[in-house]
């Protein structure tokens, strides 16, 4: 029971850290939140689903999230750059785009739930007396890897600083000669890949339809106001905990009510720590 | 003897490692007009923010006519008679100027409880109507009252934030570099005006660079310098003060304009 | 535009509106009634966003507890009168408990946390089946006995009556400067004597107030209810309505609440169901690029500007003794 409660904590943890780091990092960059995240979630499942007869399942992901980077540039042109500064507005339109999405789907791929088939879901090994497929520890060494490497790109690369500029100061950043729309479109793609490798991942675990990927949003939601708005790493531990929790929760008290646990988890969190539990730093000077 | 209008009684207040005010004391009274002077990052803003009530002081006193209020929120002493001008001026672009100058009045309809029902009053009644118009007039902008502010030139807008001051009839109103962008006739109306409002009975505190403005208009002027007091007393006494003198660069420059 | 002609225009808007019963069907007037009742919770976003400058995720969420509390209430027996009381109370009750804790927090963490709520109330309504009866659907509840014709009337009635009242609040009364204030500087606010936690805790009071009215009267509409009426997914449709409308016109917000709740039924005419929607997005789309104010900021454009020359009693009048006002004698 552990290793179950465990293992499918750690999935969900991995799904939602995937998405909420996204949102953290457009957020970061734009001020604005990507309401269409979770339909990139979505399009990433369907992209791997498609292709992975075709080229085996690895390379799907590969092509999931590349195919999602394109996708981040339509985003960023459509839904943000038009609406720079008027946060709102930025946010009903990517939520436009996630209509546009979703409808799109329902037309390629039908309103039927899918199942999504891997080798790896045939494959299992075993924990004392519990079997885990191969697929479920796959979701989360892989979400481990993109996280880690996210973490280092942010904090060691170029492009990272320039990330880390921007969030603190656009202006100042653009007088120091980052391009900013460059840097804002690279959030974009970066967080519509993460998705759609989270899509890729936990789509074989679950199953797919075009309207999935919503409830992971908002969950990713919760996590990031946990961990406090635009902070990666705190993002992160948001997700591990509302993971964790909900695994409990599905286990301990009843599947219907996980999504009130986490909200519930959220709602109190914020009464006792109206800033999430890592966060912000701020004082403001008047 | 009355108490004085404000009184501060060693005042400290610590941003993270930084001592940005420490064991201030200051003292004002009616009808005078206060000089806050310093170099720049003296802690002369994050003063006025903790006499406000932007920031809550770590230790001291803080006294309005005689009453503690350094725990009270800023409305609440905005309500009792505390007003003030920012540095950045801080208005609401997308109003007009009756609209941002009428919000001042909110320091006196709330101040009682009956404030809260009477704020469906319309703007054109004489009870708000009125006070917005004379303090428009005392500020010489009468004629941009329908004006949105991101309209108006910066130097107009400073009178914009003076004219919401007086409306609320304040007992001290803090003004934070009023002078910066205004034009020579504007910075002459601006000291009239602040010497009208002392005659009035009301303790001016006035933050400035401008030590042309200071010396002509103030009684009595504070000096501080990395968060500590050096000098209070008279502006005259303030040039041939040694620490005052080496705490300012420009130390000729006071001395000069004075 | 003169005064008199913004009349006219407002007059044949009205009258427009008035007509609807005798120039469309059964099924269009279904909708024009429904539209009508959302503009009500588009109403509590022009408040919330529009004047306060909060953002809630969560307005479904007491659009159906109004829904909910008035549908349970009939059911049981209670006088469709009172139900109708308690519906709208209540939501406005939770919407001032929630507050408490909501108007501490800053933009997204409100909008989040609300959302939150949102989440819970729309769990709530699908689990607590002995009550709701879940997703089985609430059936049998009474309403008032109206015909369809006067229904219209009657939530025209209410529609206009809200958006005078919003369009006073907003452009004369000192009400709307103290809100507007809050919205554009918490900071300089509190200097003018605005206790800001006070007036987001009204703002979201009235706001819940009238999405838990928009809630009473579509249970009281439809006569049938399904929890996923008040998913999440519908506070975000009417902040779209509310965005396409223009936030903060609450003229626009019911131009809009009518022709986003009509477009998606319009375009039927594209037959299957999901071109229609992707048109219905990339409509969204197309007024956010093109009227970044949306309804309201066009209609601005063409009325003349909002805030033109107020006209007060004393607008001239002489400035009595010294013109320094003080409160020293």
């Amino acid at each position: 029971m552990l290793v179950q409660i465990i293992v499918n904590g750690l999935i969900l943890a991995g799904n939602y850290a995937l998405i909420a780091v996204g949102l953290t990092l457009i957020f970061g960059v734009m001020r604005m939140v990507n309401f269409a995240e979770g339909q990139s979630v979505m399009m990433g499942a369907f992209v791997a689903f498609t292709a992975t007869p075709f080229i085996g399942y690895l390379p799907a992901i590969a092509l999931a999230m590349l195919t999602n980077a394109v996708l981040g540039v339509i985003l960023e042109r459509t839904a943000f750059r038009p609406f720079r500064g008027v946060e709102l507005n930025g946010l009903i339109a990517s939520m436009g785009m996630s209509i546009i999405l979703i409808n799109l789907a329902e037309l390629v791929w039908g309103t039927v739930p899918q199942s999504f088939d891997t080798p790896l879901n045939a494959v299992s090994f075993t924990f004392g007396t519990v079997g885990v497929s191969a697929q479920r520890l796959l979701v989360i060494a892989a979400s481990v890897l993109l996280l880690t490497c996210l973490w280092w790109l942010v904090q060691h690369s170029s492009l990272g600083r320039q990330f880390r500029a921007v969030s603190e100061d656009p202006e100042v950043a653009a007088a120091m000669g980052i391009n900013t729309n460059a840097v804002a479109r690279m959030s974009v793609v970066l967080g519509s890949s993460l998705a759609a490798a989270a899509g890729a991942l936990t789509g074989p675990v679950n199953l797919l339809s075009p309207d999935m990927g919503q409830t992971e949003m908002l969950n990713a939601f919760a996590a990031i106001i946990l961990g406090g708005f635009g902070n990666v790493n705190g993002t992160i531990f948001g997700a591990l905990l509302i993971g964790m929790v909900q695994s409990v929760a599905a286990v301990y008290l009843s599947n219907a009510y996980s999504n009130s646990i986490a909200f519930g988890l959220l709602v109190v969190t914020l009464i006792f720590f109206p800033r999430g539990l890592v966060p912000e730093r701020l004082e403001e000077n008047v | 003897m009355t108490h004085p209008v404000l009184q501060l009684t060693g005042v400290s207040k610590r941003f993270g490692g930084v001592q940005a005010l420490q064991d201030i004391d200051l003292v004002g009274r009616a009808g005078e007009v206060h000089g806050l002077i310093g170099p720049n990052g003296a802690g002369k803003s994050t003063l006025i923010a903790c006499i406000t009530g932007v920031n809550r002081i770590d230790a001291g006193e803080i006294r309005l006519r005689g009453n503690r209020i350094e725990s009270l929120p800023a409305h609440r002493r905005a309500r009792l008679g505390i007003a003030r001008t920012f540095q950045k001026i801080r208005l609401a672009q997308q109003l007009t100027v009756f609209e941002n100058v009428a919000a001042g009045l909110a320091a006196r309809r709330f101040a009682r409880a009956s404030g809260w029902w009477s704020m469906l009053a319309p703007l054109s009644s004489a009870r708000i109507a009125e006070p917005v118009e004379q303090a428009l007039l005392a500020s010489g902008i009468a004629d941009l009252a329908d004006e949105t502010v991101a309209s108006l030139p910066y130097g107009k807008r400073h009178f914009v934030e003076l004219a919401r001051n007086l409306v609320a009839e304040p007992d001290v109103i803090l003004l934070d570099e009023p002078a910066s962008g205004l034009t020579d006739d504007e910075r002459e109306r601006l000291s009239v005006l602040v010497r009208q409002l002392a005659r009035r009975g009301t303790l001016v505190i006035l933050v400035e660079h401008d030590l042309d403005l200071v010396g002509r208009s103030c009684d009595t002027v504070t000096v501080i310098e990395h968060g500590r007091l050096i000098f209070n007393g008279a502006p005259a006494e303030a040039q041939e003060n040694e620490a005052v003198i080496r705490a300012y660069l420009g130390s000729a420059k006071l001395a000069r304009n004075a | 535009m003169s005064d008199a002609a913004a009349w006219i225009v407002r007059v044949v808007f009205v009258a427009f509106l008035a007509a609807t019963p005798f120039m469309v069907d059964a099924y269009w007037l279904n909708m024009a009634i429904l539209a009508l009742i959302y503009a009500l919770v588009v109403y509590s976003i022009t408040v919330l966003t529009g004047f306060a400058g909060l953002l809630s995720f969560g307005q479904a969420g007491f659009v159906g507890l109004g829904a909910y509390v008035y549908g349970v209430m009939t059911v049981k027996g209670v006088p469709p009168a009172a139900a109708a009381a308690w519906g709208v109370v209540l939501p406005t009750a939770v919407g001032f408990l929630l507050g408490l804790p909501a108007a501490r927090l800053r933009g997204h963490y409100m909008a989040i946390g609300t959302l939150g709520f949102g989440v819970l109330v729309a769990q709530l309504l699908n689990n607590m089946v002995d009550v709701t009866r879940g997703p089985m659907g609430l059936l049998g509840i009474k309403s008032f006995g109206l015909d369809r014709v006067s229904w219209f009337y009657c939530v025209l009635a209410i529609a206009m009556a809200v958006l005078a009242a919003l369009e006073h609040v907003d452009r004369r009364t000192f009400l709307g400067v103290v809100l507007k204030s809050v919205k554009y500087d918490e900071i300089s606010a509190a200097a003018c004597g605005i206790g800001v936690f006070g007036v987001k805790l009204l703002a979201f009071s009235a706001a819940a107030f009238l999405a838990g009215s928009c809630g009473v009267l579509l249970a009281a509409y439809m006569r049938f209810l399904t929890p996923d009426l008040f998913l999440s997914a519908e506070s975000f449709r009417y902040l779209m309505m509310a965005v396409v409308g223009g936030v903060g016109s609450a003229t626009g917000a019911l131009i809009s609440a009518l022709i986003l709740t009509g477009i998606p039924e319009a375009l039927r005419a594209f037959g299957e169901t999901n071109v229609r929607l992707l048109v219905y997005g990339l409509m969204v789309l197309f007024v956010l690029w093109f009227l970044p104010g949306g309804i309201g900021g066009l209609l601005e454009r063409l009325i003349g500007p909002r805030r033109k020359r107020r006209r007060s009693a004393t607008a001239q009048a002489a400035p009595k003794g010294d013109a320094v006002a003080g409160r020293a004698s």
